[in-house]
């Protein structure tokens, strides 16, 4: 799974190439991809592109987040050319301009946004969000030109559910035994889950649940922490916790344990089932709750998984991580955890500043830890 | 060079006692047993005023912060709080002013709750959340999904239950029933004040304009923060009189109005003066802005008042597609003539600058009309190279003139 994680691409290719499939790319862990599942069609994250930005520039500012001018870019620079089609759905403001600047520039490509609520935890969301749901799926069968019947949204459903508990069990053991498996690793694993076909995945993935479930547990006395934070998708920073001997035991972030935490019911109207679960999730701080309490979230993460410290991820200009973290530091200042806030690109820059950083903070945890 | 300041417009003094009443008024809301709410530009103010809450808009005193030069100073109070230097300069101040309470009113008067509509942008759900927490009040909050093709009927209805749900809320905050029809009444005055401020900004189709944008953004501070009063009505009206006026006697707001432009995007507005200036000297007038624009389009016609209200701001000017402003500005170009388009690319805004580079190519496809992009903030001075953008302002308009030349 981490060649997969490492070369997308290349396996979608691939995986195009031998089951003649179509390929959707998305944006954000909002996008209710069962959908496209149910239709036989793979749906694949779009994470940015590792390459700096040069096509990108005549049509996004310099101010804008790098996933969205890097993703942008890939496009432009006809990376993601195999892809069928590509779907959004309304996070952030940057995701939604970019919808717009993207259909306006690939005008032969099929796309739409699912515009989700806002405000998550209203019951009147719901009953919308089902709306555009089925105005989203409407459209897609025209240009699918066939029919998904509820049996096999119902379906896909269930593969979803089954690879979300099957990753959560992954977070459950690595709480456990976090050194039984690399931090790197564990996010290779969510990653390969988002380029893959789920059932596919979930086979894999119980194939490495089951050796890690035969490692002894090690109580060795290595610093633990939580990630915070939106994408993490650089190798450079994951690599530098190895080498602090830090381990990682549990993570909030968006290509993390925030892609796939909840689980829905398994009976009921699916379109119904599908709208609740993007509501029930985790929230991302692109939308507003009324009844979800992040700090109080994060601060029980690193309480139950026994975490000394948390390092807080965060993509450059992107607004609505940005906003909440100032009270997120307060909070955990507040409830005496030590965090340290490293601000990302998707582009992968020097590591020295981080490392020098990273080192500071480890060095000082394993004092306070080992008195 | 002729004279370097536009014409004044009476009508000016008359908002700025106006705009001092009505702060005075927040202010001392407390001692007059009156609530006071916080709320965004793009929100459905008409609530408030149908529940005689004062509305306090944080985004016009963060205009004036700008305005005053206080932008910094603010700023980097809230980025002491950990708030980072790329989130909107408003949000900053504001914040900024909040806790300290500095500002050229020495701050804002104290919410009893904030009211968030998201129609303008993410950042005010995120920016509410936070005042929600500094100040310990409830928030109503009004989710307007974007429109990225068509405005669905279920979106409406989604805009509908909440508006049915804030008024709820506002009952049991201020422990008092709400008056539909005190709130229809309101409803439709402020459609007639947004359709007076659109009758207001379309008198600048006469060629020359008598008035520029950068009038506008002084006379806008009524239609944004008092729309749903008779005030606002006679304002206008008495405006309207005096810029009729000027039309017929030719009285251009840039003398010897040469070029004939477009503004898209906030104001800069701790150099508003200095723009001002400059454009006179080149013999520009800016003739329209889309900031200006996007309060003219509240439609508050129809029977019911909360349909309409969700209607009108759902559908508000940034709350919409790329293609769709795209095509709004056409009509202004065409409307307008106007000769060229400044495009303000604004750090502090990305729902608003995001997408520029593509309109300004639609544009220059379907009228001709060229653009020009300008990187700037419209309050963090500390983001802002003065000579790059003048230079770069003199140059743009500098080609512009064959084409005025061919059309004269
Ligand atoms: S990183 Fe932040 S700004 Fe960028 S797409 Fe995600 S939510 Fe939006
Ligand atoms: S991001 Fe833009 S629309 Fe939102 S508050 Fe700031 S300036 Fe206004």
């Amino acid at each position: 799974m981490s060649t997969i994680a490492a070369q997308p691409y290349t396996y979608v290719k691939n995986w195009k190439e031998r089951t003649g499939g179509r390929v959707f790319g998305y944006f954000c862990s909002y996008f209710p991809e069962e959908l496209l599942h149910a239709a036989g069609v793979l749906p694949m994250r779009i994470l940015g592109d590792k390459e700096n930005v040069a096509l990108a520039d005549s049509h996004i500012q310099a101010f804008i987040c790098s996933l969205v001018r890097t993703s942008l870019d890939a496009a432009l620079k006809k990376k993601l050319e195999f892809l069928d089609g590509v779907v959004f759905p309304h996070s952030c403001d940057s995701i939604q301009n970019l919808a717009d600047i993207w259909r306006y520039n690939f005008p032969e490509q099929f796309s739409d946004v699912v515009v989700l609520p806002v405000w998550v935890d209203v019951p009147e969301a719901e009953q919308y969000l089902a709306q555009e749901i089925s105005r989203f799926k409407s459209k897609f069968e025209r240009h699918l030109g066939r029919q998904i019947a509820g049996a096999e949204l119902s379906k896909s459903l269930d593969i979803y559910n089954e690879n979300r508990s099957a990753l959560a069990a992954l977070y459950a053991l690595r709480r456990d035994k976090p050194n039984a498996i690399s931090g790197q690793t564990v996010l290779d694993i969510v990653k390969a889950s988002m380029y893959m076909r789920k059932e596919d995945h979930t086979a894999l993935l119980q194939e490495a649940l089951e050796e890690l479930r035969s490692v002894p547990r090690d109580d060795d006395q290595s610093v633990r922490l939580v990630l915070y934070g939106n994408v993490c998708d650089d190798p450079g920073i994951m690599h530098l916790f190895e080498e602090l001997e830090a381990v990682v035991v549990d993570d909030d972030l968006c290509t993390g344990s925030r892609y796939f935490l909840h689980i829905e019911p398994s009976d009921g109207d699916p379109i119904r089932r599908l709208a609740q679960r993007y509501l029930r999730k985790i929230p991302c701080p692109s939308k507003h709750s009324s009844d979800f309490d992040r700090r109080t979230y994060l601060v029980n993460m690193v309480r139950q998984s026994k975490a000394d410290g948390v390092v807080i991820l965060l993509l450059k200009f992107c607004d609505p991580h940005a906003f909440d973290y100032p009270d997120i530091s307060k909070r955990l200042t507040e409830d005496q955890i030590p965090h340290l806030l490293i601000e990302t690109e998707i582009q992968p820059a020097s590591i020295e500043q981080t490392r020098t950083r990273l080192q500071a903070f480890v060095e000082m945890l394993k004092e306070k830890k080992n008195g | 060079m002729g004279e370097r300041r536009s014409p004044r417009i009476h009508a000016g003094s008359r908002m700025k006692e106006m705009m001092s009443t009505y702060y005075l008024g927040a202010k001392n809301a407390a001692d007059n047993n009156q609530k006071v709410a916080w709320i965004t530009s793009g929100g459905p103010v008409e609530l408030l005023i149908a529940m005689d809450v004062i509305p306090v808009y944080p985004e016009n005193h963060g205009a004036m912060c700008g305005v005053t030069r206080m932008g910094p100073e603010l700023c980097e109070i809230a980025e002491n709080m950990g708030y980072s230097r790329d989130l909107c300069s408003y949000a900053r101040c504001d914040i900024g002013s909040a806790v300290t309470g500095k500002s050229p009113i020495m701050g804002l008067p104290k919410p009893d709750f904030l009211l968030c509509c998201n129609n303008i942008c993410g950042t005010v759900t995120k920016w509410y959340e936070v005042l929600a927490r500094l100040f310990d009040v409830p928030l109503v909050f009004i989710d307007a999904p974007f429109i990225h093709d068509e405005m669905t009927e279920g979106s409406v209805e989604y805009v509908k239950s909440q508006l049915r749900r804030g008024i709820k809320q506002m009952e049991s905050i201020l422990g008092k029933k709400f008056d539909m029809d005190r709130f229809s009444e309101v409803a439709m005055l402020s459609g007639e004040a947004s359709s007076m401020w659109g009758e207001t900004l379309a008198l600048c189709k006469n060629i020359p304009a008598p008035m520029s944008a950068f009038d506008g953004f002084i006379l806008m501070a009524p239609i944004v923060t008092l729309r749903g009063t008779r005030e606002v009505l006679d304002f206008y009206e008495t405006l309207q009189k005096e810029l009729k006026e000027r039309v017929r006697e030719g009285v251009a707001a840039v003398p010897g109005e040469k070029y004939r432009l477009l503004w898209d995007n906030l104001p800069i507005w701790f150099k508003m003066r200095d723009l001002s200036e400059k454009f006179i000297d080149l013999s520009a007038c800016m003739v329209a802005s889309t900031y200006l624009n996007a309060w003219a389009r509240y439609d508050l016609s129809g029977s019911d008042p909360v349909d309409a209200i969700a209607r009108a701001y759902a559908s508000a000017f940034v709350n919409e597609s790329i293609l769709h402003r795209a095509k709004l500005m056409r009509d202004i170009v065409e409307g307008y003539s106007v000769d060229g388009v400044i495009f303000h690319s604004n750090r502090s805004c990305r729902p608003y600058s995001l997408g520029q580079y593509d309109i300004k190519e639609m544009l220059t496809e379907w009228t001709g009309v060229p653009g020009l992009i300008v990187e700037a903030d419209m309050n963090d001075e500390r983001v802002y190279s003065e000579g790059p953008v003048m230079t770069r302002i003199e140059a743009f308009i500098e080609t512009l003139k064959p084409r005025r030349e061919a059309r004269v």
